[in-house]
């Protein structure tokens, strides 16, 4: 099929009544999970998991892909109103958006958020349109050992390039290829660490793990740091929404900047919309004639996190779909969806589900343009939101969580997963381990051990397989590289603290 | 708690992955390992928990000559959510949504400093509501809304 027709197929498919309805569902709901604070894209998508169970899987995704990019929407508003960040990715925006509120002027940092945010989006979905097929093209003809490659380039990114110590990010994307092990070995048939639980024999709940690791651990740290001093919420008057003309000149071009860093933090995977935003920002400062004016309420300062995060938000679905390689930890639940629909994540999916990809592209569209007008026009509502206590919040947020992981199977065994890992994943918080990579090691795992065995198998046991073809030795030299940037850092801190304690006279222990 | 010349947080987690990554190894010792070509289910847990292992001994090594103290760890909210979260699981099945539900909502508020019985009541009374009508009447999830 060609080009045009494609497009009008995802339209069709998009403007459909029930994927109209969902996707103005999905990105209500995105945009809600993105105001509340401690309320994650993550956490969302996995309490509404097993609602999708009742639809195709081309509305399933319509909805979940809805309820992420429209949490890049609403984070914004948190960080701008109250200095919290609604969701990790918009903590950069707290920088310059509460200051613009402090100087009475949230309501066009609010409107400047919305606006790039769009832009941001809209260059990334049109990238996507163009790239992801010829990606999903080239990804058709790889082999395992280019599989692995891949996969391991994108767990050792999204371990090493967020923010914390590379080395925990490592370990827990280790631990989580640890856990993908558990249940029936596929090759030899053999139950693998499951305990004697049957219940395990499948593996471990994909949703349970990530509701323990994300709903129930954020939850608990909320609670024990007993932040429950009342939010002090400005009153935003709508009628000073609108942005001068000097906040739009100053806003253009970190726009547009911020949307190419994004859309190409997103494609590669494992890089996702918390870091893009880092960057851009980043960039912004360094290009600007006057870096002294950020942190102090620069418009800038809004405009390019929230264009790069949601250009990435959207970029990632590029490596998730076009190759089956999720590019963050919401990337990896989706897949998690789609092969609970039935659907095998990879490049076929572009070509042989069609309706189901363009679909998802015309959905984008719809939502992007839903986003704005719930964003710009309709936000005093989700001020409002931001008025519920949280001690009324987290106990329903609780309740959601035990009926969507126990409407999945119907079995209680999986709420004691939720509790596990609850526990797991507090005290790794406690500890300032990043719970992200853990959940995409764990869904990635599988598949690096199967498509490693397979190239071994084919290869008859010689590694060299591994980086025998180009894009092999490319993500292999990427991934070395990566690894070896990020432990620089590490180890050159840690030598430094050694001899720093080494030079004045220490009383002996 | 502080140990000296150790940054707590760090050593702690070091020897926590190191300890979890020899667990894993360990038990992938149960699993015929096979070789390169013919990899056994047991070969590639045992990569894996080498792995973790030596990044545990890396965290633990790194970790040398700082020192912060272990955060203070508040056990009344754990408690509580993880006695409202096993609740709910012990009694779904058995006594249905809305007992359930009640108990849920109710322990998990024990984690507020000062619980407001009010908050609870509304709290629970709208999930309730919601659940019944979105859970039992719209999507027919085959659970009971009370079963003595």
């Amino acid at each position: 099929m060609d080009f045009g027709s494609n497009v009008a197929l995802g339209f069709t498919t998009a403007l459909q009544p029930f994927n109209l309805a969902i996707v103005a569902f999905g990105v209500t709901l995105g945009t809600l999970a993105g105001v509340l604070p401690g309320v994650g894209a993550i956490t969302a998508i996995s309490i509404l998991l097993p609602l999708t169970f009742y639809m195709d899987p081309t509305s399933a995704l319509i909805m979940l892909a809805g309820i992420y990019y429209g949490a890049q929407y609403g984070g914004s508003t948190t960080s701008i109103l109250m200095n919290i960040p609604g969701t990790s990715t918009h903590a950069i925006t707290c920088l310059d958006g509460y200051p613009l509120s402090k100087q009475g002027r949230a309501g066009p940092a609010m409107f400047i958020a919305g606006v790039t945010s769009f832009v941001g989006g809209s260059f990334a979905i049109l990238l996507m349109m163009f790239l992801a097929p010829p990606i999903a093209e080239i990804a058709l003809k790889f082999q395992s050992a280019e599989y692995v490659n891949v996969m391991v380039f994108g767990l050792v990114a999204a371990s090493t390039l967020s923010a914390g110590s590379p080395l925990k990010g490592l370990a827990m994307v280790t631990f989580g290829v640890a856990l993908g092990v558990v249940g029936i070995d596929l090759t030899s048939g053999v139950y693998r660490f499951n305990f004697g639980f049957l219940e395990l024999s499948d593996g471990l709940n994909l949703v349970a793990v990530a509701m323990g690791l994300f709903g129930v651990a954020e939850i608990l740290m909320n609670l024990m740091k007993g932040a429950s001093a009342p939010f002090t919420i400005q009153s935003v008057k709508l009628r000073a929404l609108l942005p001068t003309w000097s906040d739009i000149r100053q806003s253009t071009l970190p726009t547009v900047r911020a949307s190419v860093i994004g859309a190409g933090c997103g494609i590669l995977p494992g890089v996702g919309p918390t870091i893009a935003s880092f960057m851009a920002y980043a960039a912004e400062k360094r290009v600007s004639k006057h870096p002294e004016r950020f942190g102090r309420g620069a418009m800038e300062g809004i405009a390019a996190p929230e264009a790069a995060n949601n250009a990435a938000a959207q970029a990632a679905f590029i490596p998730t779909l076009s190759l089956g390689v999720p590019g963050d930890a919401i990337g990896a639940v989706l897949l998690g969806a789609l092969l609970l629909h039935g659907i095998a994540p990879g490049p076929s999916i572009v070509t042989e589900q069609a309706g189901l990809f363009w679909g998802l592209i015309g959905s984008f569209w719809i939502g992007n343009i839903l986003l704005l007008i719930l964003n710009i026009p309709l936000i005093g509502l989700w001020v409002n939101v931001l008025r519920i206590p949280y001690n009324a919040l987290y106990p329903a947020m609780l309740f959601f969580i035990c009926i969507g992981v126990y409407s999945i199977n119907y079995n209680v065994f999986d709420i004691f997963i939720v509790v596990i890992f609850g526990i797991v994943g507090t005290v790794m918080l406690a500890l300032e381990f990043p719970a992200a990579p853990l959940l995409l090691g764990f869904i990635l795992g599988p598949m690096i051990e199967e498509n490693l065995r397979r190239a071994m198998l084919v290869s008859r046991g010689d590694p060299s397989i591994l980086i025998a073809s180009p894009i092999s030795a490319a993500f292999a030299i990427a991934t070395v590289l990566v690894l070896l940037l990020s432990l620089r850092s590490t180890v050159r801190a840690a030598l430094d603290r050694a001899r720093r304690s080494e030079s004045p006279p220490v009383s002996s222990p | 708690m502080r140990i000296a010349g150790f940054d707590a947080v760090d050593l702690a987690g070091g020897v926590l992955v190191f300890a979890g990554g020899c667990a894993v190894a360990l038990g992938a010792t149960a699993y015929p390992i096979g070789e390169l070509t013919r990899m056994g289910p047991g070969y590639f847990p045992m990569v894996v928990g080498i792995a973790l292992a030596v990044i545990g001994l890396a965290l633990v090594f790194v970790s040398r000559t700082t020192a912060t103290p272990l955060p203070e760890v508040r056990l009344k909210p754990a408690f509580a959510v993880f006695a409202g979260l096993i609740f709910w699981g012990l009694t779904i099945e058995r006594f249905g949504l809305v007992p359930s539900t009640l108990g849920l909502v109710f322990l998990v508020s024990l984690a507020q400093d000062r619980p407001s019985f009010v908050m609870i009541a509304a709290t629970a009374a709208f999930l309730i509501a919601f659940s019944i009508g979105v859970f039992i009447y719209a999507l027919a999830i085959p659970i009971p809304a009370i079963r003595l």
